[in-house]
């Protein structure tokens, strides 16, 4: 073997070594392409089908999306409607209220006339309620002095009765005392005289005209105990029953427990209302 | 006839030879191996075709 062959023999060798390192090396590190590729296909069908469905149900949402538009125009429609038909309303109702304003506005003006009308007569009626009250006292101070004349009257009248007796009596006796004179100035036998008309020793005030019908006032008031403008002159006894009216309304009985000449006391019984001083009370209603 | 000599040097350059053959043909297995495992055994002598 000569030496070139055996050089031609090494670099051969030491050529393929390396070769075939390099061969083995680029193709341990090479990339499986078929594999990539299959995997790549896995995604695009994948992709499509994912593709697919999300145009089906971009399809779907589109329907529903143009119904849910259509449903809201009509929505919309009628909504518009609504508002016109509101906004007429709002109209009319902006105008009756202006008319009821001017309505309020007059019968304000009106209301403040009648409010000054009935300040000014509550205080008419006050100053007359006023004046009632003090003719009511000067009633009540007119029926006790009336009273009291009445009871002097009666007095005056028994006194005038027995003066009047007293005068008859005295009338007779001169009378008598004249027979008398005369007989005896004609020699006749003296007859002691007698008057006719006896002295009457038992002579009483007239008697207290007992009516049947006694009306009066009350003059005071205390708690269940009333005092009465009417007494014994009057003809009010103890025991009688007086009733308390104001008007036509029946208000409490009163029960007479003391008499005066003028004025008598008595208790409430039956009590309906309150009864106020110058109510009116009566034996008959 | 006169036996042929056989030198020692040349039994080291056909080893060398043969490790370089056995080189040669363990890259040549390892590549068939590859190329069919990745992309079959019909394409070691055929192109595939691109589908």
């Amino acid at each position: 073997m000569s030496t070139l062959t055996k050089i031609l023999v090494v670099l051969l060798s030491l050529f393929s070594i390396f070769l075939c390192g390099m061969m083995v090396s680029y193709v341990g590190s090479a990339n499986n392409y078929r594999k990539l590729y299959k995997e790549e296909q896995t995604a695009r069908d994948a992709a499509q089908s994912d593709a697919i469905k999300k145009a089906d149900l971009y399809k779907e949402q589109v329907a529903k999306t143009k119904e849910l538009e259509d449903r809201l125009r009509l929505e919309i429609n009628a909504l518009q409607e609504r508002n016109n038909q509101m906004a007429a309303n709002l109209q009319k109702t902006e105008r009756l209220s202006q008319e009821y304003q001017a309505r309020a506005d007059s019968w304000k003006g009106v209301m403040t006339g009648f409010e000054q009308s009935v300040s000014t007569m509550l205080d008419s009626l006050k100053l007359t309620q006023d004046q009632l009250e003090k003719a009511r006292a000067q009633n009540i101070q007119d029926q006790k002095e009336l009273n009291q004349l009445t009871a002097d009257l009666y007095d005056k009248i028994v006194q005038l009765q027995r003066l009047e007796s007293e005068r008859r009596r005295l009338l007779e006796q001169k009378t008598e005392l004249e027979k008398q004179v005369t007989q005896f100035a004609s020699g006749t036998t003296v007859i002691a005289a007698s008057p006719v008309t006896q002295i009457s020793d038992n002579a009483r005030p007239a008697g207290t005209p007992i009516s049947s019908d006694i009306q009066g006032l009350i003059m005071e008031i205390n708690q269940s105990l009333v005092t009465l403008s009417v007494g014994s002159a009057d003809g009010v006894q103890k025991g009688m029953t007086f009733h308390v009216v104001r008007g036509s309304e029946f208000l409490c009985n009163v029960v007479v427990t003391d008499v005066d000449i003028n004025k008598s006391a008595g208790i409430l019984e039956m009590v309906q209302q309150q009864p106020k001083i110058g109510d009116t009370v009566a034996t008959k209603l | 006839m006169a036996k042929r000599k056989i030198a020692i040097s040349s039994d080291v350059y056909t080893a060398i030879l043969a490790l370089a053959l056995l080189a040669v043909v363990g890259t040549a297995a390892f590549v068939a191996f590859k190329c069919g495992e990745y992309y079959g055994w019909d394409s070691l002598f055929t192109v595939v075709k691109a589908r």
